[in-house]
């Protein structure tokens, strides 16, 4: 999903959103199934993801299980999906993929989310040049095809995990600084901002006690939909030979099974595709479901 | 009218001007050095300066800026650092081949969300609009290359229902070589767009004149089709049209898997041999078609909707 | 009309969905066996970057300029060793007595392909002046020529004595002269073309080969046989010539050569039919037809498809620059020969290339004169136990104290694995390793700057003769020359110098053997394996015989066109 596409979803979001909205949107939540299986998903996956990086599980990834290009056995747990080219464990192999994709996930939200929120909130809250000057860097920046622009981004760091984090951490802000903009130019001029100015309140405070709160519910959602695109892109770009090196992603693992399958080993493409999907899947829902809980004026049509 | 798009054109200047800042700095500033690779596995250290000077890389950097400026301008890129061969050629070439497989791949995508995404709305909030919607949510979750794999092994090879991978000059014989891949173009994308298609009509449920046309006592269908498809098409119209420059630059995994010689592929290979020049001109390429797209849409909002002119 | 649509409603739905199912048998209803004809073809496993004898160099390009163009030898297809045979020359040269003159005779009635850059479209007779131009274009600084190095240095000067005599003078005696011109990058084109053409010369190819340009598409190039290509003979008077002896080549009226990048496409076209054969196989898709028993498999034998496989004359290594602190210089040599002592390449063998692979003890592959099966490289037996106690005797037990060394190689998947599979080497003798990846361009810049501290790469022989290897450690040939590792001996050098000009025989080998000695102790290099290329081709394609050096193998090709299109139903496309 592009950053336009995300835009769209998230364009309802536009309307205002009163406090006791949080408590309102947990009680919906809790009363869709599908979305709770999906949290219940999503934080399955960052409990490995931990677990994996505390070093409690599936350590070491690249031990030797059995032999090269075992068939997935119930004999035991390491090889339950079966093992790679080298006899490593193609389940501890996703379970670190996992633990690679919840962070390229996070540190990209961790890197994008404070960089569109402030801007967003700058531009929209102080407006004139501060406006033009912002929204002229993102436009132009988001008129650069952002595939194109993480491809230069990794010449330019050179590669691996640390270019991806940065990459997508530096192109995923735009959507969300966009939105951020329409709203504070909305809620600036609201009663309780201006009654906040009257008691002395400065634009600091303004900014970032007054208004962001009443806002930060696009960041929530934003964050749902940037941590799946984050998955996606991470593939894509192990596809094209710029994603992590010398770790077991997803993408790599579907990269190197890509050949396998010719020889029959499709258990590693197999687990990396589901791995992939499942987390995918439950930030989807997860997203649709909390867009449709914190925003009213969509349920009842 | 004019006015609005002249200041709408103005505008763009100094955002094509940032556009060239970026890619500059990122494809000259820090791109690789390209000698090497021109002159194969025996060059010397002068064959290399020649090189160098030829290609223009020994002079400034603000000179090299003010050349990349004139190619944005003059679309001469120059020539390709692997095959050597004129880069607005290779693009000529390959805009073809990407439309064939994107147009048709496009039009049959578009109608099948809007439909899809009209009976969703229509049964909204039923079990069929869940279904559908946790459908497309799965099909966006899949990667974009496990369908591929699949596809070409299962129905190219497997079934023999289409060729494995290929490309026919002749537009005729060329249908079964995209159709393949179009399909899969269908598969990946349709998840996708029933869910945009589908939010705008939503969004158009809630508004105030729908609900006078209910308070008026027409029946649902009717609402649906008189009036919420009729505003929902402008958001519609401008989401089809933003897509539509980009169909020339094709698709990267689509093209390399099926043999279809279009720009898509060409960036894929240029990637691979860190071919820059080719690199820049197609960001360069894609970023000119996606301003010009945006110009054309609100260009087409404003005649829409005159309220924008005002804005 | 979208408003229309939504009229359509329900019945829009049902008819598109018809549609798209209805597509795919619509498409296999058009399938006709369709017969092909006396047509050879291939696939391609990477663009073609150029058709150009003066710009190619990477293998692709030498395929598709060997389709055009040819020059004055070549190697005999059959004869192993290979031997250096007449091609547009009408004999072998004579050589002056100081072996620095070389004087050639053309062949006569030899004619260019006919094109339009001729008067009356009508190629024109082949003369010793298109040699003296087609040289010095090499050498032609404007030209910033991929192949300059041929001459480079080695040609004083090159001059047409009458229409049919050449001479070449050298600068000084080179043993190695006559393989550089078998080599693609030494065809002759024809100045007319080259002129009308100007910078798109690269595409349009007009030479005196076998074939002739029809159609160049980045994805697939189409070939014909040159209607007025002289007659030419399948060799005849070796063994294994079979019942082609002495017909006249080439025999496919057509060559179509497809440009497959990715492995699973390329794969099914072959067991699909499309292609009469395959080259360059990923090391996966060989598993799936090559049991491990290092057997073709059962499928393979019932579709009568032959695995080929022959010495690749290359050797894969892993080159440390010495001029890195951390790991080159003679304070850094323990390190290096535990290192190599440490890397068990026997593995690799199998998990990489199926057993299709031997271990590479030094620089000189098998097939290549000079090449001693019995030498045994003291550094490369895999010893554990004797690469830690080199270490723990530098005061590194156990690898403490050593810095962490960064690994480079290309970005393809199994190049990838390989490095890991390095890496997991290094690791049991405590030494760390970070793998770096890059595209082939931007390794090879980084190498040519001497930026990296160490890289995995391989060396496939320009020509048939051991210097071609030995050269790559020779001090003055240092990065950016083809001395990656950047190794300097002195003694080494000299003794190159001497060795270099001489002919191939007992004395060259003994200087060799010296060189050799030196090089070993140092170890600039971990040598890896030899690798054996290999082809898959159908039952209906003969005369396949792998050839490290012969570019333009489909010349003598021969489908058996009745058997395809009664067999390789298939082949329908």
């Amino acid at each position: 999903m592009n950053g336009e596409e995300q835009e769209i979803l998230l364009k309802e979001e536009a309307s205002f959103a009163p406090k006791s909205l949080w408590l309102d949107a947990w009680r919906r939540m809790r009363r869709d199934r599908l979305a709770v299986a999906s949290l219940v998903v999503i934080a399955l996956y960052t409990l490995l993801a931990l677990a994996a990086k505390l070093g409690f599980i599936a350590t070491p990834w690249d031990a030797e299980v059995g032999t090269a290009y075992a068939a997935p056995s119930l004999a035991s747990l390491k090889t339950i999906f079966g093992t790679d080219i080298f006899g490593r464990s193609v389940l501890h192999k996703v379970i670190h993929g996992t633990r690679i994709a919840m962070s390229v996930g996070l540190v990209t939200s961790l890197i994008a989310i404070p960089i569109g929120v402030t801007l967003g909130a700058l531009a929209g809250y102080f407006g004139g040049l501060v406006d033009e000057a912002i929204v002229w860097f993102y436009t132009t920046l988001s008129s650069i095809p952002s595939i194109m622009l993480l491809v230069a981004f990794t010449y330019v760091l050179g590669k691996g995990i640390f270019s991806v984090y940065i990459a997508l951490g530096v192109t995923g802000w735009i959507g969300l600084a966009r939105l951020i903009r329409g709203e504070f130019i909305k809620h600036k001029h609201r009663e309780y901002v201006i009654a906040a100015e009257s008691i002395g309140a400065g634009h600091v405070k303004r900014i970032f006690r007054h208004i962001l709160p009443n806002v930060s519910h696009i960041v929530i959602i934003n964050f749902s939909l940037q941590f799946q695109t984050a998955i996606k892109s991470e593939v894509i770009l192990s596809y094209l030979g710029l994603g992590v090196q010398g770790q077991p992603s997803w993408g790599v693992m579907i990269d190197d099974s890509k050949l396998e399958l010719a020889r029959g080993v499709w258990w590693q493409l197999s687990a990396a595709t589901l791995a992939m999907f499942f987390v995918v899947l439950a930030f989807n829902i997860f997203g649709d479901a909390l867009r449709d809980a914190l925003d009213p004026k969509l349920k009842k049509g | 009218m004019t006015t609005y798009l002249v200041r709408r054109l103005i505008y763009t200047v100094p955002i094509l001007f940032g556009v060239a800042i970026i890619i500059f700095s990122l494809f000259n500033l820090v791109g690789g050095d390209p000698t090497y690779q021109m002159l194969g596995k025996h060059a010397t250290p002068a064959q290399i300066a020649e090189l160098r000077h030829e290609l223009g890389l020994d002079r400034t950097k603000l000179q090299q800026f003010g050349d990349y400026l004139g190619q944005m301008v003059t679309f001469d890129f120059g020539r390709s650092y692997s095959t050597k061969q004129k880069i607005s050629e290779m693009i000529w070439s390959g805009i073809p081949p990407s439309l064939s497989l994107a147009i048709p791949a496009f039009i049959v995508e578009t109608l099948l969300a809007l439909i899809i995404a009209m009976l969703v709305a229509y049964f909204r909030g039923s079990l069929f609009d869940r279904i559908v919607v946790v459908g497309c949510v799965m099909g966006m979750s899949v990667s974009a290359l496990a369908y591929i794999l699949f596809g070409q092994y299962v129905f190219a090879y497997l079934f023999g229902f289409f060729p494995i991978s290929g490309y026919d000059p002749d537009p005729i014989l060329r249908f079964k070589y995209v159709a393949l891949p179009a399909l899969i173009w269908v598969t990946v994308s349709l998840g996708i767009n029933v869910r945009v298609f589908r939010t705008f009509m939503l969004d158009e449920v809630g508004q105030d004149y729908v609900r006078t046309a209910r308070a008026k006592g027409l029946s649902e269908s009717s609402t649906l089709f008189k009036h919420i498809l009729k505003n929902a098409m402008i958001p519609v119209i401008t989401y089809v049209v933003i897509q539509i420059p980009f169909l020339i630059t094709g698709s990267f995994l689509l093209e390399s898997f099926f043999g279809i010689p279009g720009l898509g592929s060409i960036t894929i290979d240029a990637i691979h041999n860190s071919d820059f020049p080719v690199i820049k001109a197609m960001t360069t390429i894609e970023t000119l078609l996606f301003i010009f797209g945006n110009l054309l849409t609100d260009a087409l909002y404003s005649v829409v909707d005159p309220r924008v002119r005002l804005k | 009309m979208l408003f229309k649509m939504a009229k359509a409603r329900k019945a829009g739905v049902f008819f598109l969905a018809a549609a798209i199912l209805a597509a795919p048998v619509g498409v296999a209803g058009c399938k006709k066996k369709r017969v092909l004809g006396n047509t050879l073809r291939v696939a391609l496993r990477q663009k073609v970057r150029t058709i150009d004898p003066a710009h190619g160099g990477d293998y692709y390009s030498n395929v598709e300029v060997a389709r055009a163009y040819e020059g004055l030898l070549r190697y005999n297809y059959l004869k192993r060793p290979y031997e250096i045979e007449p091609a547009l020359a009408e004999s072998m040269p004579e050589i002056s007595k100081d072996g620095r003159v070389y004087t050639f005779r053309i062949k006569k009635g030899v004619r260019f392909q006919n094109d339009g850059c001729f008067p009356n479209a009508i190629g024109r007779e082949l003369a010793a002046s298109d040699f003296v131009y087609s040289f010095n274009r090499l050498l032609d600084p404007k030209e910033a020529s991929e192949n300059k190095w041929l001459f480079d240095g080695k040609v004083k000067e090159v001059k047409a004595v009458d229409a049919q005599t050449l001479t070449i003078r050298l600068t000084r005696p080179n043993a190695v002269f006559l393989h550089l011109l078998t080599m693609p990058g030494a065809s002759v084109v024809a100045r007319e073309a080259v002129e009308t053409y100007g910078k798109d010369f690269a595409y349009h190819p007009v030479g005196t080969g076998a074939f002739q340009l029809d159609r160049f598409s980045p994805n697939q190039i189409v070939w014909i046989k040159n209607p007025s290509f002289r007659v030419e003979r399948f060799p005849a008077d070796v063994s294994g010539a079979g019942e082609d002896a002495g017909k006249p080549i080439p025999f496919a009226e057509k060559v179509i050569d497809d440009v497959i990048v990715e492995d699973q496409p390329a794969w099914l076209n072959f067991m699909q039919g499309n292609h009469d054969y395959l080259m360059k196989l990923p090391k996966d898709n060989v598993a799936a037809v090559w049991g491990a028993d290092h057997k073709p498999t059962k499928e393979l034998r019932d579709r009568r498809i032959d695995l080929l496989a022959a010495p690749a004359a290359d050797f894969t290594y892993v080159a440390f620059n010495m001029e890195d602190p951390a790991v080159g210089g003679a304070k850094n040599r323990y390190l290096r020969q535990a290192m190599s002592l440490a890397y068990d390449e026997a593995p690799t063998i199998e998990k990489f290339y199926l057993g299709l692979a031997a271990r590479a003890e030094f620089l000189v592959p098998p097939g290549i004169p000079g090449y001693d099966p019995s030498f045994k490289n003291p550094f490369r037996a895999y010893d554990l136990t004797k690469a830690r106690a080199i270490l723990e005797r530098n005061g590194h037990p156990e690898g403490r104290g050593i810095p962490e060394i960064t690994y480079e190689t290309l970005s393809d998947s199994t190049q990838r694995q390989i490095a890991e599979y390095f890496q997991r080497s290094m690791a049991q003798l405590g030494v760390k390793i970070k793998i770096s990846v890059a595209t082939w361009p931007e390794l090879l810049s980084r190498i040519r700057k001497k930026q990296p501290q160490m890289f995995g790469i391989s060396w496939l022989y320009d020509y048939p003769d051991a210097e071609n290897g030995y050269q790559l450690l020779y001090g003055r040939n240092e990065s950016p020359g083809p001395n990656e590792a950047n190794y300097k001996n002195a003694r080494y050098d000299a003794l190159y110098e001497k060795a270099a000009p001489m002919k191939d025989g007992p004395e060259r080998r003994k200087l060799f053997a010296k060189m050799r000695e030196l090089a070993v102790e140092d170890v600039p290099w971990i040598f890896g394996l030899h690798r054996m290329e290999t082809r898959l081709t159908h039952h209906w394609t003969r005369n396949y015989k792998i050839h490290a050096f012969e570019h333009n193998v489909e010349k003598y090709l021969r489908v058996d066109v009745a058997w395809r299109d009664a067999e390789g139903g298939l082949a329908g496309r």
